[in-house]
């Protein structure tokens, strides 16, 4: 009997202690690595400054604010001088999110690095890795021990829910003032003003990079189809016939998730149009667009491929099944970002000469539209260390950094400067070549549909499989957008 | 006089000890979100902190029963769970009687048991990829149906994609095929229960092997059958978005949505625009209550079952 006792008492304290050990481990702490995935910077690097290390009173960037806010982008402000950098101390935290194959790794954890060293009394935590966005995910919907600055890049960060709950820091008026670390350039002469992006008139996110979708083929198959890559519609449908008759597909996507349909078909033919219409469809808001001629036409070209069976029977694939039906030639075009061959280094034929083009919708004698959507950083608007991550934000709008990460992405800058096109390598020096050039009409994402993406993207997928007429379409995106808060 | 059970001090104590934490734990786990899931669900709410919780009533309720995909979800999931319960109960009897009853060896019993129950400890991901490489445009089965037809297999391009025209029907199979397992396990255990010498009475009585299951093996199973039956309906409304969301996402236009993914997708999705909890938790409450009139309905109805027998 005493032992039954003895055995009772021991089991309720091991589940007093299972719940109390429970409770210490749901709390997040950003100075613990149980989340931290990959690489921890922490402090206690050597001292080595390399860049400026004189000492100031400002921090840079900080600079004078009267009147500045009200200018606009474009308006020169008053001369800035050259400023030597304060070193940073006390905390920074930061989450970046990197896919499966570890595109731009290496160029965040350089930089990174470098920011480390050029600032040794800072404790920079790094949060890096392919699902560092659902294991932080706890702590941007409490409001509590966010990362100071975050990439917006991945699945799992809604950048919308985040800027319109007000989780990011505003930037509107900072960037206008904020010079490039340890540089005597504005923020604001580099980017690419176009590429701000912006929620409700404010700015959450700050453009490093710049990504497109669109269409990847094998100039190869081409070849040995003997046929040319099409320039509009028209030559797509011609290739279209001659490809079934091969074997082949004209266009496959991954339908489970089909934005990558929208956004590399269906989008660049409504950014033909030019950056008004692109703008009016991507806010999301007002129904009446959505039964435009316009957008009307370009949603029956796709319904035109699907119907007449050149879309392969993609709509529940992954993007692996789409992108495997691709590899094998059983489709020439696959719908995709211009990370793909980055993203799928290992998996490519040896034999694949991969080419890139945003054509396909558009009409014949319309050069076709390419969106450049920007990809950058965001501050937590929670954040203790405000300051620092607006420095490192700095930092990274340093010639060296853009060119690190564009490069190590294969994404375009967002600086006004391109990169010459022989930095890319692979095919990156294709789309780098393709969207700097003449032939192609580009326009920038500077809104969100909200709501209205998952309609879209469910309206696409069955018009490209010949099950949704574009009139009923067009429709049903109408009520939607009407419905759209 | 009725006879009353003195509980001695120390039993009492004894009870407390171990009844209180797990009442605390099951409050703070179920009761309470679900207590604050009901009050969400009046709100307009994005789920962030620090954002306005603005008191909408039944508003949300309101959109919900005029949204045609939350029709769409429900009616998949009552399919699913319908051909679920019938299917997997059924096929479970007859895979555990099979199991018991027929003279076999042990090594063969002992593979039979292995491949019928495998899909239930294989992950849902992997199965999932599995029925996907099947059932896909260019997967086994069109490949196969080449084959046997003598075409070429560059001809998978013209043939259609049985997920994407019949993913609920793709769905439930899956469901099926990877839920027997267990309920079959819990069969057998119940079969090797009941006593040989109810079959030998059975026998002597002239019953054959068909006399004896009904007579014999079912009536004396009926409880764990009940279970697996209860089970079934209870676990399948909230498990259904596990095999949906890697296996279609709902797709092709919510087509296979069920009411899971339609709850995830409004609350807890991040990247499908602003999301929506107090809308999610309208639906998940619904969800809800609808699991719960089917669990007491089924449960109903067999009890009634066996009154009358009795």
């Amino acid at each position: 009997m005493k032992i039954k006792r003895l055995l009772s008492l021991l089991l309720v304290s091991a589940l007093l202690l299972t719940v109390v050990g429970c409770r210490k481990t749901f709390t997040f702490d950003s100075n613990r690595d149980v989340v931290v995935t990959q690489n921890v910077y922490v402090e206690d690097t050597p001292a080595t400054s390399s860049t400026a290390s004189a000492t100031s009173s400002n921090a840079g960037g900080q600079t004078s604010s009267t009147a500045s806010s009200e200018k606009s982008d474009s308006t020169p402000a008053a001369p800035v001088k050259k400023q030597a950098e304060k070193k940073l101390s006390g905390k920074l935290s930061v989450q970046i999110f990197i896919n499966e194959n570890g595109v731009g790794e290496a160029a965040w954890t350089e930089i990174l690095d470098e920011f480390e060293k050029a600032n040794p009394d800072l404790a920079l935590t790094t949060y890096i890795g392919t699902n560092v966005n659902s294991q932080l995910a706890n702590t941007w919907l409490s409001g509590q021990n966010t990362p100071d600055l975050v990439l917006i890049d991945g699945k799992g960060l809604s950048e919308t829910s985040l800027c319109a709950s007000g989780s990011f820091l505003d930037l509107t008026d900072w960037y206008r003032n904020a010079t490039v670390y340890g540089q005597n350039k504005r923020i604001c002469d580099v980017v690419t003003t176009a590429a701000l992006e912006r929620y409700n008139g404010k700015l959450y996110k700050m453009p490093l990079m710049l990504n497109c979708y669109g269409l990847w083929y094998d100039q190869n198959l081409y070849r040995q189809q003997g046929i040319q890559i099409h320039r509009n519609f028209s030559e797509m449908l011609s290739n279209a016939t001659a490809q079934k008759s091969a074997g082949t597909s004209a266009l496959t996507y991954p339908g489970m998730y089909s934005n990558y349909l929208v956004w590399g078909t269906v989008m660049p033919a409504v950014a033909a149009y030019g950056q008004g219409f692109f703008d009016e469809i991507s806010a999301g808001k007002n129904p009446k667009i959505y039964q435009d001629e316009r957008l009307r036409s370009v949603l029956e070209n796709l319904h035109s491929l699907g119907a007449a069976g050149y879309v392969s029977a993609s709509a529940t694939q992954d993007h692996l099944g789409a992108q495997s039906d691709w590899l094998n030639h059983r489709a020439a075009l696959v719908s995709s970002g211009i990370w793909l061959e980055a993203e799928m280094k290992k998996s490519i034929p040896g034999v694949f000469d991969m080419r890139f083009t945003t054509a396909g919708l558009n009409l014949s004698g319309q050069k076709p539209g390419a969106v450049l959507m920007g990809v950058g950083v965001a501050i937590s608007s929670h954040s203790k260390n405000a300051e620092n991550a607006k420095t490192l934000v700095r930092y990274l709008y340093r010639e060296d950094s853009l060119k690190k990460l564009a490069l190590s992405y294969g994404y375009m800058t967002a600086a006004k400067q391109k990169l010459p096109v022989s930095a890319y390598k692979g095919s990156a020096k294709q789309i780098m070549q393709y969207l700097q050039g003449k032939d192609v009409n580009i326009v920038y994402k500077t809104r969100d549909w909200g709501n209205l993406g998952e309609t879209f993207n469910s309206v696409a997928n069955r018009i490209a499989q010949g099950k949704l007429s574009a009139a009923d379409g067009c429709k049903e995106l109408a009520t939607a957008a009407g419905k759209n808060k | 006089m009725k006879n009353r059970i003195r509980m001695s001090r120390s039993r009492k104590a004894f009870l407390w000890v171990f009844g209180l934490p797990t009442f605390l734990i099951y409050s703070f786990v179920c009761v309470v979100p679900l207590f604050s899931s009901l009050r969400d669900s009046f709100t307009e709410w994005m789920g962030i902190a620090g954002t306005s919780k603005t008191w909408i009533g039944l508003s949300n309720y309101a959109e919900l029963f005029r949204d045609p995909v939350f029709y769409t979800a429900l009616k998949n999931d009552l399919v699913i769970s319908f051909f679920k319960l019938i299917l997997i109960t059924s096929l479970a009897l007859v895979f555990a009687v099979s199991l018991t009853r027929i003279k076999l060896t042990r090594p063969e019993r002992a593979i039979y048991r292995y491949f019928l129950y495998l899909p239930t400890v294989l992950p849902i991901v992997v199965i999932t990829i599995v029925w996907k490489f099947v059932f896909e445009q260019s997967g086994l089965y069109n490949t196969l149906m080449l084959k046997l037809d003598g075409r070429k297999v560059g001809d998978v391009v013209n043939m259609s994609s049985h997920i994407a025209n019949h993913p609920v029907a793709v769905i439930t199979f899956v469901a099926i095929w990877c839920g027997i397992g267990y309920s079959m396990i819990v069969l057998i255990t119940a079969i090797n229960n009941v006593s040989n010498e109810l079959y030998e009475a059975a026998y002597l009585d002239g019953a054959g092997q068909l006399g004896q299951f009904f007579y014999v093996t079912l009536p004396s199973i009926m409880g764990q059958v009940r279970y697996i039956m209860v089970y079934i309906v209870s676990s399948t409304l909230a498990s259904n978005m596990n095999l949906v969301l890697p296996m279609t996402n709902g797709q092709p236009g919510n087509a296979s949505t069920v009411m899971g993914l339609y709850v995830y997708k409004y609350g807890l999705t991040a990247d499908n625009g602003v999301s929506r909890v107090g809308y999610a938790n309208a639906a998940a409450v619904v969800l809800m209550l609808i699991s719960f009139i089917l669990c007491y309905s089924l449960n109903r109805l067999i009890n009634r079952g066996e009154e009358k027998k009795l």
